[in-house]
């Protein structure tokens, strides 16, 4: 990109010193991003309550602010006046280092994730290999935490983490490759930018095996993120609290915060990979999106929002599904999701070949060939969701059921 | 495992997933689903909805149905229970019940165990176990209720109520003063009638006397005789001056405003 893409660029020009860049960057990006993981934390552990009490027919939260909005503010104050702890014998370095190695292994990973057209804090030319090398620095963290609590239950969810690792992050990076394939490039803002136009262009639909490898992306980010059902690692019913059982007070909170910016992190990735980034899929209003200091904050708006859309998937997820075995764990992600990228890189690569997208769907929209044949995908999958969703229905509504089978 | 079993494996996980996910999502999307009541909260349920209907709770006196016969504070198997009042005329400052005027009906809650003894022999069926069960209190002097006013018992009860006791005895001791007055005029009529209409007297007044025996000659009226004396009313209700007003001393001691009726339990359907 020859124009100055970055908002550091855009705030200091070309011409700065790299003292100047630096400071800029910290001023600029620094101490923002942690604001913002902050932010993150705080709503979504909101949102995680609500949404859990509201699956099992409870409120949650009620008292602090509007509906208890305000209650992880509380909690947080609770937990920095708490006693810091640190267990007998423990490897006292390692104990107090663990949670930061965890927490910076998270917030690098927003690095490269953009807030909007122009707002990513390093626009890396490798953005997606950045994020698959440290997304999993967060687990060297969550291993170290276990070693040093001088705990079986931490040292037990610390070597199921480190399972779940190597486990997970052959699929994932199957399906980073599929999308860099199609795309032609690894930086965050190029993949984004090949999405601009209607809806069909985003990379979900691009092909009937993106669907697939936006599965299984999601599936391993779950388990990046060790949650339900692949919360190995913390294991409440097993290990008492796995690799943070014997962590309180404000470390416990940074390993807290950690696993929700991580949410985010890899929620913001799926939505830059395969749901449009910050282009709401609609035509008019992209050519709009990017243009001036209004249509960055448009832009931004649009990908925080389908963010943290994603972030609450995964929370309905976690209250859903029950937690499964390290054994189903490795078979799922071994045995199923490995095949199924290769299968989705090899099949996606070749419709690609033999069904290449038209310059115009890729620039500036109309609806081409390759997009009815990704509606044609899109109708059989919804119908069959439909289905699916009529038939639980009937199925849990006790007057429809004896309706149905007399 | 066959390839087809293997596809097949998949395709029922996703398929239970998505039927799992669905059944979640509707019951996050309903908030009539939810079932938390507020305990404590501005937006309060009525009691009714946390306690079932045949619920032991706080009682509840329907004073105005009270004819103060004790017979609750003698079944309480832990002596929590406790009245007092009286019979026999009103005095300022007295509840009202059923031919009786009551100063004081206190619940001990630090020793009832909400057995419900008390209400079963009830003639009047008048004590009740209510819905309420937030029986907190800062000091065990707060954990005494007053039934009358359904609320703690204060210091203001106990001196009103010390007040109601001297009220009683000087209410009793004119009530005794006119009967016995009366008597003696009925017997000093009696006396004067006696030669002229002996045959008379065991008409209206002397109606438990047995007609055959004579009257003694004297004076002297017999004592055990309980003769309706036209000074004594019998049926309170008819011949009731006006709730009295309160003392000025007793701040609290109103006479207690309609208490609407407590949800009577309902009987077991089967």
């Amino acid at each position: 990109m020859m124009t100055p893409y970055t908002l550091v660029d855009w705030v200091l020009g070309d011409g700065a010193g790299w003292i100047a860049r630096f400071i800029g960057a910290v001023l600029v990006w620094a101490v923002p991003i942690t604001g913002f993981v902050s932010f993150v934390g705080l709503l979504s552990i909101w949102l995680e309550r609500k949404i859990s009490a509201h699956i099992q027919c409870r409120l949650g939260p009620m008292e602090v602010g509007y509906h208890g909005a305000l209650q992880t503010v509380a909690d947080g104050v609770k937990l920095l006046a708490k006693e810091d702890l640190v267990p007998a014998d423990a490897d006292r370095f390692l104990f107090a280092f663990a949670p930061i190695l965890a927490f910076a292994g998270t917030v690098v990973g927003f690095a490269v994730v953009p807030f909007g057209p122009g707002l990513i804090v390093a626009d890396l030319d490798i953005g997606i290999f950045y994020l698959a090398a440290v997304g999993s620095l967060e687990a060297i963290g969550v291993i170290a935490a276990g070693w040093a609590s001088n705990n079986k239950w931490s040292l037990f969810g610390s070597v199921r983490a480190a399972t779940q690792v190597v486990s997970y992050e052959i699929p994932m990076g199957l399906a980073f490759v599929t999308i860099a394939a199609l795309a032609g490039t690894l930086s965050m803002s190029g993949i984004v930018d090949q999405q601009q136009g209607w809806i069909a262009n985003w990379f979900l639909f691009r092909n009937p095996f993106t669907w697939i490898a936006f599965i299984i992306y999601y599936i391993a980010a779950l388990a990046e993120c060790k949650r339900a059902p692949f919360d190995l690692p913390e294991a409440e019913s097993e290990l008492v609290s796995g690799f943070h059982t014997e962590y309180s007070g404000m470390r416990f909170a940074i390993f807290f915060l950690a696993e929700y910016a991580q949410m985010y992190v890899v929620s913001a990735v799926a939505v830059v990979l395969f749901l449009g980034g910050w282009y709401s899929g609609i035509a008019p209003l992209d050519a709009a999106v990017g243009t001036g200091v209004a249509g960055k904050l448009v832009g931004a708006g649009i990908i925080v929002t389908k963010s943290f859309l994603l972030v609450c998937v995964q929370m309905w997820l976690r209250w859903t599904l029950p937690r499964i075995r390290l054994d189903q764990m490795l078979y799922l992600c071994m045995k199923i999701l490995m095949p199924f990228g290769m299968l989705t890189l090899v099949g996606s690569t070749m419709w690609e070949y033999y069904f290449p997208t038209p310059e115009i769907a890729k620039v500036g929209g109309g609806w081409t060939g390759n997009t009815v044949m990704t509606g044609v995908v899109v109708a059989i999958i919804g119908t069959l969701s439909l289905i699916v969703y009529v038939r639980s229905v009937i199925r849990s509504t006790p007057s429809l059921r004896a309706a149905s089978n007399p | 495992m066959s390839l087809g079993a293997y596809l097949n494996s998949i395709g029922t996980s996703a398929k239970t997933i998505v039927a799992g996910m669905a059944l979640t999502f509707r019951y996050l999307i309903r908030p009539s689903e939810i079932v938390t009541i507020q305990y404590g909260s501005k937006n309060n349920a009525p009691k009714e909805r946390y306690v079932p209907d045949r619920h032991r709770g706080i009682h509840i006196l329907e004073t105005e149905k009270c004819i103060h016969c004790h017979i609750c504070e003698k079944a309480c198997p832990v002596d929590c229970i406790t009245m007092d009042g009286t019979r026999d005329a009103p005095f300022d400052g007295a509840w009202k019940g059923d031919g009786c005027f009551i100063s004081s009906f206190t619940l001990d809650l630090n020793k009832c165990i909400f057995c419900n003894l008390c209400c079963e022999p009830c003639p009047k069926e008048c004590i009740h176990m209510g819905m309420e069960f937030d029986a907190a209190a800062y000091t065990r002097a707060h954990g005494v209720k007053n039934l009358l006013t359904d609320a703690p018992y204060s210091e203001a009860d106990r001196v009103r109520e010390a007040e109601a006791r001297q009220l009683i005895e000087a209410a009793e001791a004119e009530a005794k003063r006119r009967k016995d007055e009366a008597r003696k005029a009925a017997a000093a009529a009696k006396a004067q009638a006696t030669p002229a209409a002996a045959p008379a007297a065991p008409g209206a007044p002397a109606a438990p006397k047995p007609p055959g025996l004579p009257p003694p000659p004297g004076a002297v009226v017999p004592k055990p005789i309980a003769s309706p004396t036209p000074g004594m009313p019998k049926p309170p209700g008819a011949a009731m001056p006006p709730p009295p007003a309160p003392p000025a001393t007793a701040g609290p001691a109103m006479p207690p405003p309609p208490k609407p009726m407590p949800p009577m339990p309902k009987p077991p359907t089967n």
